[in-house]
């Protein structure tokens, strides 16, 4: 139900509401279109890539790094419980861990550069990194 | 007055319960910091019923207090740059002289800045640019939650508008939603 003004007719008040939806289409629409074409830039930025490696870390201290393209089991173990990593054919998933509630086996597997599988109650952080990414890190530590 | 700031109150409590709630509520799409952001409902409805400075008051006072209850000091950090990053940017597209958009798109242009300030936020505190990555995805989802929530106010205002306890708002609102 619409409260009219006296000085508006109802002609009026139904171009401008049209108006407004047209104007909050465009917004929204920017609003899809900006992010999007940030994640479609970085995509190919990424698959222009050389292989990176597989920086695995628990509770943001270097645990081990490994090549992406070498297939290969890693046992990460700390105080806090046990993950087990597989890397192969250029994916990264964790097959089995310790931790309650196991969300991180069921993160699907990861393969490109920047992709992480976080395992919160064990503190490991698995990240696909590019090679040249490291002296980034000494930097912003 | 005294109405407004008694709905003040009511309103700070409501949007800490909804954020409680949506904590209870599994939305999870396998990537951390997504959230339907049910709070800013109340906020936003308080921006249309109660004015700019009202939203802002109940805005600091939800974020702090649920920071209290149920988070952290590093917590707050993040929700208050969100937070005031998001009523800022209401206000903003509320203010303007013309009214050029509906509650549906000021809801969704809020819930955008909310993820701009806390990753914003987040890049200051970890020292790393890098965390930005996560913008474009926080601010697609952000769009569907907020197109969510301002379709919630849209008629939760409308109908407030009708009971008592509105009636000496202006009721020329309701042509603005």
């Amino acid at each position: 139900m619409l409260y009219l003004r006296n000085d508006t007719s109802v002609r009026e008040l139904r171009m401008k509401l049209t108006e407004r939806k047209r104007n909050d289409l465009i917004l929204v629409a920017i609003l899809i279109i900006i992010p999007a074409i940030i994640f479609t830039a970085d995509y190919f930025n990424r698959i222009n890539q050389p292989a990176g490696s597989v920086v695995i870390s628990i509770a943001g201290v270097l645990y081990t790094e490994v090549p992406l393209d070498e297939n290969i089991e890693i046992r990460v173990e700390s105080n806090l419980g046990v993950n087990l990593i597989r890397i192969e054919d250029g994916s990264v998933r964790i097959i089995d861990a310790t931790c309650p509630y196991r969300l991180c086996i069921s993160h699907s597997p990861i393969q490109q550069t920047g992709e992480q599988i976080v395992c919160l109650p064990n503190k490991v952080v698995v990240e696909i990194k590019r090679k040249d990414d490291r002296d980034i890190d000494s930097l912003s530590e | 007055m005294t109405r407004k700031i008694t709905l003040a109150g009511i309103f700070i409590a409501q949007a800490i319960v909804l954020g409680f709630l949506e904590r209870l509520i599994p939305f999870n799409i396998g990537i951390p910091g997504i959230k339907l952001g049910l709070a800013n409902i109340i906020t936003l409805t308080s921006l249309f019923l109660l004015g700019p400075v009202y939203a802002i008051t109940i805005q600091l006072g939800r974020v702090i207090l649920s920071a209290f209850l149920f988070g952290n000091a590093a917590g707050l950090v993040y929700s208050l740059a969100g937070g005031i990053l998001s009523v800022s940017a209401m206000i903003f597209l509320y203010k303007l002289k013309k009214p050029l958009f509906s509650i549906v798109a000021i809801s969704v242009f809020g819930a955008v800045f909310h993820n701009i300030g806390q990753i914003s936020a987040a890049a200051l505190f970890v020292k790393d640019l890098r965390i930005a990555y996560y913008l474009p995805v926080l601010m697609l989802s952000s769009v569907a939650t907020g197109l969510f929530v301002g379709f919630t106010c849209k008629y939760l205002v409308k109908g407030l508008l009708h009971i008592n306890l509105f009636s000496k708002t202006d009721k020329n609102i309701s042509n603005r939603l």
